[in-house]
């Protein structure tokens, strides 16, 4: 059975860390936190892939390091970030309701640029500059009235979302020179808005809110951008099993030992019957299933009922599998070098319990089956777990690699090893 | 089991409740007393308030102020109204009630039924108030469409329509009404907004560059919004009062003097398309302190209206005599010519008027052409051409909804360098010169290459004339509506009722019932799914059924709106048939309901000159005051100056 290793203990924010995104390009990984800064992190992947799946805990680990700290101007938390797919340009989401776009540019001298107005100079941004770049905010999006709570791009890069507390969700069209245009602004949630994910192919947007109720909206063909379906759960949770043969490691973090439970009891508020704030959102890599997390700490699989783009989804597994919210779901390719047809990947999910937990996705005829893999409790010790990320890349290299962030501001990277 | 840091938050509050966040912060006059220290206050039997300092009075400055006297000091009340509000769209949604309640059919029911009249024997001494009712030609066109589907009969025309109101009405025991029509008091607004922008023409060229592009502000929702989350764009809207604005004045200070009423001696209703209109109502400007009495004391939705009439019993089917024939001029029943036709656009034709302006002032011959922007019928950029000199004299849009609005904010800051879009938030005084240089870079290549290349969705195909396609002409004037297709479709516009018998008329008036409650402002597509839908689907899991588009009902409504006037335009003028419609106008002459309107138009000016001095003689600044208005930044953002809930809330 494989396990979750700690590969890296990155340098903290000083505030809460809220998310952390590889680049999907590049070997760079950011994060964002209260102290307002994003902090990119560079790695360097160890040169021999394993033939396996998983590499063993004793392989050469990718080093990562602290790149560089973008001061951000936002003037509140930095609450969530999105790289393009091109992994050229940075969106960051504040709860100072705007949303920054940045982009890394080669800075110049405050004297040079005027004169050589009208100069032509070829193009000499390239990867291979040998300038120092600086990553520099290049346009703000205003337009929500209060936080921003989560920003994404669409798959093909031509669109960017963001939500917010003031129950709106926008998008916007990325145009060229770092030019935004609105092309929707959708107000049916009826509370604050948590968070957005893109459909991994097609232009389908769904959103999470505190209403209790997942919106997916699509480009209409006929109309504007509107909503073709609000999903809200109704499956009762089916418990979290584990076999007798699994690891010591897996029943340790995710059974809780009777002074936990004793102490979870004390603790607990009956949640509220029916509604549950939706938290976080992930697509399965090919697009058929969207995976939900919300307050009750049950992941919610949704299945697509179809092909067409406002083809319906229904809610086709529910499983009890953390004890407080969860604030963030990612969902990989799977890492194996000739996956199965039926094999959906692996879903990370991480909350308020302080766990990460990962699973296996099988798809069969009637469902999907949802296997746990690996899970680490306290994963940043006594805080809240705000956000996983895996490492998803062009190359397909990485993959299996997950960073998490919590409230302690620390940001930490994991693998899957086949063993410990 | 460790304590998650979520438990450690006790006040969470993480959404929207109306709360001292709703209204503009109440500002006391700040005092300045000699003593500090402590005070409570005090309530007497008359229910005042009274500051009252604790410590002996030792009257340091012996000064005989009323604060020294005893110690005691009177407050000031702290009044919130209606002009208070934000419209920051959280009580529309959660108590509604609250801002329907203060202005709504009811109020004029109690009114009707307090307000002695003179057949009321046993009325008390005091004088009545004289009735007037204002009603938009939206409202009307609304209603019509209402009325037809809820029936299953033809659509009223509106001067039709607008005569049987009266009729109806104007019975002393429903209230002995004077019913008008708002398009006079547009005729004046257009009027006041053309002078107003030669006035920021005129200032513009002589170098003041921040007066264009003029933002027309006859919507009230894009007013809140803009005082709201634009104010450095403020001063670029127009300062022209609105319909509503002018025939409030029209009606408390000029017909109110003509007729031998105070101001106060009347009460004055306008039927609007939408709810802000109460809220433009409320604004000071339109208030008078000297008879504590606003110019409209009451602002109805076409819904409440059609629930006022409803509940008086009006028939819209029932005939009146000569309802058809059209006035000329004053008549008892209304003191303005009725329904004056302005084509261009059924929410205001502020740009077609503009445009046609400038085009019968220039010296050269014209042509229109037009863009739609991503093919939207609601954000429309419209072009005047030289045909001589092929230059781009003017460049104007039409802008609705509030998606566009925003693109157009954003336009507007880059273009003026104001506001907030215009300078850069998160990365101020970050933006490193070589990203301004690859700008403008960028925009000096795409200039030289983009003359060969226009737009495909040219209408006129621009390149084929040899005309510049206007791309780095700024903008300027912009018909701004915060509704997706205007006003035709405003908030307080009647839902779209499905062809019924009168078996079904309670369900059709249900639906009246939910009217506008749900929809929050400004709003964006015309798909909102009712409430009461999400409230019957929400047990069912999987929620269809919501793609419900008044699309239809939209164009109905467009399409009575631009029939059944007094003088009938052949077609509802499409955007570049202007220049033809004045050229078929200006012609032979040969076609007399042109003449006709011409004629109507003509002697709505002259009246208009008349009532203006009438009002106010030669004196400028009572002109502006009658017939302009100001807008003032709100200082509403809570969140930012570390209001309340800044620190409160963590996720």
């Amino acid at each position: 059975m494989p396990q979750l290793q700690l590969i890296a203990e990155l340098p903290s924010h000083s505030e809460p860390a809220w998310a952390v995104t590889f680049n999907p390009t590049r070997s760079l990984l950011a994060s964002c936190s209260t102290d307002r800064s994003i902090r990119l992190f560079s790695y360097i992947l160890p040169s021999s892939p394993s033939a396996d799946n998983f590499p063993s805990s004793s392989d050469p680990k990718p080093v990562f390091s602290l790149n560089k700290v973008v001061s951000t101007d936002h003037k509140r938390t930095v609450r969530s970030i999105a790289w393009s797919p091109d992994g050229r340009t940075l969106a960051s989401g504040s709860f100072d309701s705007t949303v920054g776009v940045w982009e890394e540019v080669i800075p110049s001298s405050d004297n040079e640029d005027e004169d050589q107005e009208g100069v032509y100079k070829p193009d000499v941004e390239g990867e291979d500059s040998k300038e120092e770049k600086e990553w520099e905010c290049v346009t703000t999006l205003e337009g929500h009235e209060s936080e921003c709570k989560s920003v994404a791009f669409s798959s093909d890069g031509a669109l960017l979302a963001s939500c917010s507390r003031d129950k709106s969700v926008w998008v916007w069209e990325v145009q060229p020179d770092a030019d935004f245009e609105c092309i929707a602004v959708m107000m049916e949630h009826s509370q604050d808005v948590k968070c957005i994910a893109w459909h991994p192919h097609e232009e389908i947007l769904a959103s999470a809110s505190y209403d209790s109720h997942i919106h997916l909206a699509f480009d209409d063909p006929d109309s504007d951008w509107m909503l073709f379906q609000k999903l809200h759960a109704k499956l009762p949770p089916t418990p979290l099993t584990l076999s007798h043969d699994s690891p010591a490691s897996l029943i340790n973090a995710l059974i809780p030992s009777p002074v936990e439970k004793e102490a979870d009891k004390q603790l607990d508020v009956p949640p509220l019957e029916e509604e549950e704030t939706v938290w976080s959102l992930a697509f399965s890599p090919d697009g058929g299933y969207l995976a939900s997390g919300g307050d009750l700490g049950g992941i919610r699989i949704w299945k697509r009922q179809g092909n067409q783009p406002d083809s319906t989804w229904t809610e086709v597994l529910h499983l009890a599998v953390h004890t407080r919210s969860i604030f963030s779901l990612a969902w990989s390719p799977s890492p194996s070098p000739s996956p199965e047809p039926t094999d959906l990947g692996l879903l990370a999910s991480a909350g308020g319990d302080g766990k990460i937990v990962v699973f296996q996705l099988t798809s069969f005829e009637s469902g999907v089956s949802m296997k746990p893999l690996a899970a680490i409790k306290d994963a940043h010790g006594v805080s809240d777990v705000n956000s996983v990320g895996w490492c998803i890349r062009e190359d397909k290299k990485g993959l299996g690699i997950l960073s998490s962030a919590g409230d302690d501001g620390s940001v930490k990277v994991w693998r899957l090893v086949s063993d410990v | 089991m460790a304590f998650s840091g979520a438990l450690t938050i006790t006040d969470l509050d993480d959404f929207l409740t109306p709360s001292q966040a709703c209204i503009i912060p109440v500002r006391n006059k700040p005092t300045t007393t000699a003593e500090e220290g402590s005070t409570e206050i005090q309530i007497d039997s008359n229910n005042n308030y009274y500051e009252v300092s604790t410590y002996p009075t030792d009257n340091i400055n012996g000064g005989p102020g009323p604060s020294t006297l005893s110690g005691k000091k009177a407050l000031e009340k702290a009044e919130i109204n209606l002009n208070d509000c934000l419209a920051c769209s959280g009580c529309i949604t959660s108590t509604e009630s609250m801002l329907i309640t203060l202005q709504s059919q009811n109020e004029v029911l109690e009114f009707i039924s307090s307000n002695p009249t003179i057949l009321d024997e046993n009325a008390p001494c005091h004088k009545p108030r004289l009735p007037i009712l204002s009603i938009s030609p939206q409202t009307l066109a609304s209603l019509s469409a209402a009325y037809s589907s809820a029936q299953s009969r033809p659509t009223i025309p509106l001067l039709v329509l607008l005569r049987r109101i009266r009729a109806f009405l104007g019975q002393p025991s429903k209230g002995g009404w004077k019913v008008w029509d708002t398009t006079f008091a547009r005729h004046m607004s257009l009027k006041e907004t053309v002078t107003e922008y030669h006035e920021r023409k005129d200032k513009k060229d002589k170098g003041k560059s921040a007066e264009l592009p003029m933002l027309a502000s006859a919507c009230p929702g894009w007013v809140c919004y803009a005082e709201k989350a634009q104010g450095d764009l403020l001063h670029l809207l127009s300062n022209a009062r609105s319909s509503q604005g002018i025939v409030g004045a029209l009606a408390k200070d000029w017909y109110g003097h003509k007729t031998n009423h105070k101001p106060n001696e009347i009460y004055h209703v306008t039927a609007m398309p939408c709810y802000d209109k109460k809220l433009e109502a409320s604004r000071s400007d339109f208030y008078s302190s000297l008879y504590s009495t606003r110019d409209v004391d009451c602002v109805l939705t076409t819904g409440e209206l059609d629930l006022l009439l409803q509940e008086l019993g009006f028939d819209p089917y029932l005939p009146v005599p000569d309802e058809e024939i059209p006035s000329f001029s004053q008549t008892e029943e209304s003191p303005f010519p009725e329904l004056l036709t302005h084509e261009g656009s059924s929410s205001g034709s502020y740009l077609a008027t503009i445009i046609r302006d400038i085009q019968s002032s220039h010296p050269n011959p014209t042509r229109i052409s037009t863009r739609e922007i991503r093919g939207s019928t609601d954000n429309v950029e419209y072009l005047i051409h030289d045909l001589v000199s092929g230059e781009v004299i003017f460049k104007g849009a039409k802008v609705y909804g509030f998606r566009n609005l925003q693109n157009l904010v954003r336009k507007v800051s880059k273009e003026t360098g104001l506001g907030k879009s215009g300078r850069s938030g998160a990365g101020a005084g970050k933006l490193s010169l070589a990203v301004a240089a690859r700008r403008r870079k960028a925009k000096a290549s795409t200039t030289t290459s983009g003359t060969s290349t226009p737009g495909e969705s040219d209408v006129d195909s621009i390149s084929s004339l040899s005309l510049s396609n206007g791309d780095d002409k700024k903008l300027d004037f912009v018909e701004v509506m915060a509704c997706p297709g205007g006003c035709v479709n405003g908030g307080g516009q009647m839902k779209p009722v499905a062809a019924s018998t009168s078996a079904t008329i309670a369900e059709v008036k249900m639906e009246v019932d939910e009217e506008g409650y749900t929809r929050p402002l400004p709003d964006d597509g015309t798909d909102t799914a009712s409430k009461a839908k999400d409230g019957s689907l929400v047990n069912s899991g999987v929620e269809e059924g919501m793609r419900w588009s008044t699309k239809e009902w939209v164009e109905k409504v467009e399409s009575i709106y631009w029939t059944g006037l007094p003088t009938p335009p052949p077609s509802p003028p499409l955007e570049a048939n202007v220049a033809s419609y004045l050229q078929q106008v200006n012609g032979d002459g040969s076609d007399k309901s042109h003449l006709d309107g011409v004629d109507r138009s003509k002697s709505a000016d002259m009246l208009v000159d008349q009532i203006i001095m009438d009002v106010c003689g030669q004196d400028s600044d009572k002109r502006w005051e009658f017939l302009r208005t100001r807008f003032m930044k709100v200082e509403s953002d809570i969140l930012a100056q570390g209001g309340v809930t800044l620190e409160a809330v963590k996720w």
